[in-house]
């Protein structure tokens, strides 16, 4: 038996936006547990567009945040790439390690939101696994007078 | 991982269609969206063609999944990162 009636008002079709279409947790008639990007059902038209128009407004949205979250700055530096023999592999390491450089220098000089004090920024650096090809990870390179190790990802 | 909807994430350094492809593809279906700065993003040579077309695919890629930004867009002109 089929039952015809009109869909409603936020009905999600195959037009509807990725980010609505996609929701690994279920629960499409319920405001996303995120509240970065789609808000109530009501709140869909405005995430509504192709996956290229909406990664345009995506700058957009993130900017009509009501609150202000934290940033973070996460810098893949893995040196296995630049270690003797395989610099070839990766192009401009060394300038773009400097400008990943510049980058988290501004960020750690950056003030922190609120109250929060200097104290609360959970700044650190995490070594990668070991390599496939088995490539020693304890090796260090210099930018810019910094020294770093494998990966860095740089907390709040 | 879950706290990643929370902030409001940065993403630099390389290989640029390694790590941080499978980091914007993976986290977009988790609902994680990314600020790519393109220009301080490496990445691997390709076997054929040139380095920076290589690049530019790989970036117009990955713009399918995450924001795509220059360092003097995420750098503004009072010297603060803001995405």
């Amino acid at each position: 038996m089929v039952l015809e009636i009109e869909p409603g008002p936020d009905a999600i079709t195959l037009d509807s936006d990725p980010y609505v279409i996609i929701r690994p947790e279920g629960d499409w008639d319920r405001p996303r547990r995120s509240r970065h990007f789609v808000g109530a059902p009501g709140d869909i038209s405005a995430a509504r567009g192709s996956i290229g128009r909406t990664m345009i407004t995506n700058r957009k949205m993130m900017a009509s945040l009501h609150d202000d979250p934290p940033i973070l700055i996460c810098a893949d530096l893995q040196i296995e790439y630049l270690t003797e023999g395989r610099r070839h592999v990766i192009a401009d390491a060394d300038a773009i390690t400097s400008r990943c450089l510049e980058l988290l220098t501004l960020w750690r000089k950056q003030p922190l939101a609120g109250h929060a004090s200097e104290t609360d920024r959970a700044g650190r650096m995490v070594q990668s696994g070991l390599e496939p090809d088995g490539l020693d990870r304890g090796t260090e390179t210099a930018a810019r007078g910094a020294r770093l190790r494998t990966s860095a990802a740089v907390g709040i | 991982m879950s706290n990643m909807k929370n902030i409001r994430c940065v993403l630099s350094g390389f290989s640029l269609d390694e790590t941080i492809l499978s980091t914007v593809v993976d986290g977009f279906h988790r609902g994680h969206r990314y600020q790519v700065v393109s220009d301080a993003v490496a990445c691997r040579r390709p076997g054929i063609d040139d380095a920076a077309s290589y690049k530019q695919a790989v970036i117009r890629v990955i713009g399918n999944f995450a924001g795509i930004q220059g360092s003097s867009d995420v750098v503004r002109a009072s010297g603060r990162i803001a995405v």
